[in-house]
């Protein structure tokens, strides 16, 4: 077969191969990506998220989603600077460039609205599953140094 | 090759009913790894050393037995998908067979092993996409779906059949041939 003697023949055959196998693998993995994301995109919640700076200017983002507190803030476009701290999560330090001040003994923390009022979120952000319809918010919080009490959103 | 021309009918029918036993047998045996059989191998090999309606014939008759008994079911539309596209390894090997002469298998052992692991990469891919379709078909699912869930098994198969292919044919095909020529002399002394 003359074809044979060829190299570019069978260097175009096996580039033919080559493509074939990349073009199904992309297809496949493309589909189950977007599968994925519709899914996501679906069981995400929808919820009310507030920002207090606690110098009485607070800022609403409603019908906000995410699958964690952290997704939502990220939907809600804040400038979040975090830690990681593993699998204990996210240690939110600063939020719209408002940072933490040990000086002042301030700190932000996350509190949700329960029929009894505002309850301090006991997980990290990113640790946070959302449900629809919660109301959550951010509170640069006063900490007292001696008891480690923090202080409320009004 | 040019086996086909001298040969009698009773010894086309013992080769067809051989190779259909042994790769009935070895698909039995596989049965467990899903999409890795060395039946495409023997039909396209059938099909190279006596010509493709012998290829096809070894293709049709394996799967008439395998798809009727078979422990994944019995669904009609797709045993004669199978049916058809299984012949095409004898047909192609049937045409690759007459183009090409023993002697150029031991001179261009490594492209030539190149060139049939990429013919069992593409035959297999026109296998399991006609095979797709008809399962798709046959059971009313949308194209597309079919395709793409197809496809972690298609590139097994494929890329089993690409190695198969590329490492067992020459040797086998080498093989074959001498046993084919020694068998030959003997019946001719006689």
């Amino acid at each position: 077969m003359a074809f044979l003697r060829n190299k570019w023949f069978l260097a175009l055959v096996c580039i033919l191969c080559w493509a074939i196998a990349a073009s199904l693998l992309s297809s496949y993995y493309y589909y189950h990506y977007m599968d994925l994301i519709t899914r996501l995109e679906r069981s995400k919640a929808i919820i009310n998220l507030g920002i207090d700076y606690g110098n009485g200017t607070r800022v609403w983002f409603n019908s906000t989603r995410g699958l964690t507190l952290y997704d939502a803030m990220l939907e809600a476009r804040w400038r979040v600077d975090a830690e990681s701290y593993g699998t204990m999560g996210l240690y939110v330090k600063a939020i719209n460039g408002v940072e933490q001040s040990a000086e002042q003994s301030r700190y932000w923390t996350w509190w949700m609205w329960t029929s009894l009022g505002w309850a301090h979120g006991g997980s990290a952000c990113d640790k946070y599953i959302l449900s629809n319809g919660e109301v959550i918010l951010w509170y640069y919080s006063y900490v007292d140094p001696k008891t480690f009490e923090i202080k409320p959103p009004p | 090759m040019d086996y086909p021309s001298n040969m009698s009918n009773s010894r086309k029918v013992s080769l067809i009913a051989v190779t259909v036993a042994v790769s009935l047998g070895s698909n039995y045996i596989l049965i467990g790894f899903a999409n890795l059989k060395i039946m495409d191998l023997l039909v396209f090999i059938s099909g190279f050393m006596f010509g493709s309606l012998i290829g096809a014939s070894v293709g049709v008759l394996i799967w008439a037995i395998y798809g009727v008994l078979n422990p994944y079911g019995f669904v009609p539309q797709i045993w004669i998908a199978t049916m058809l596209s299984e012949s095409v390894y004898g047909i192609i090997g049937g045409i690759l067979g007459r183009s090409l002469s023993i002697e150029s298998l031991s001179s261009n052992k490594t492209l030539l092993s190149i060139l049939f692991g990429a013919i069992g990469f593409l035959l297999t891919f026109i296998y399991d996409l006609a095979t797709n379709i008809a399962f798709a078909l046959t059971f009313n699912v949308p194209l597309i779906a079919a395709l793409i869930t197809g496809i972690p098994f298609a590139i097994i198969h494929q890329a089993s059949n690409a190695i198969l292919f590329g490492i067992c044919l020459i040797p086998l095909l080498t093989i074959l041939e001498r046993s084919h020529r020694r068998w030959d002399h003997g019946v001719s002394k006689e």
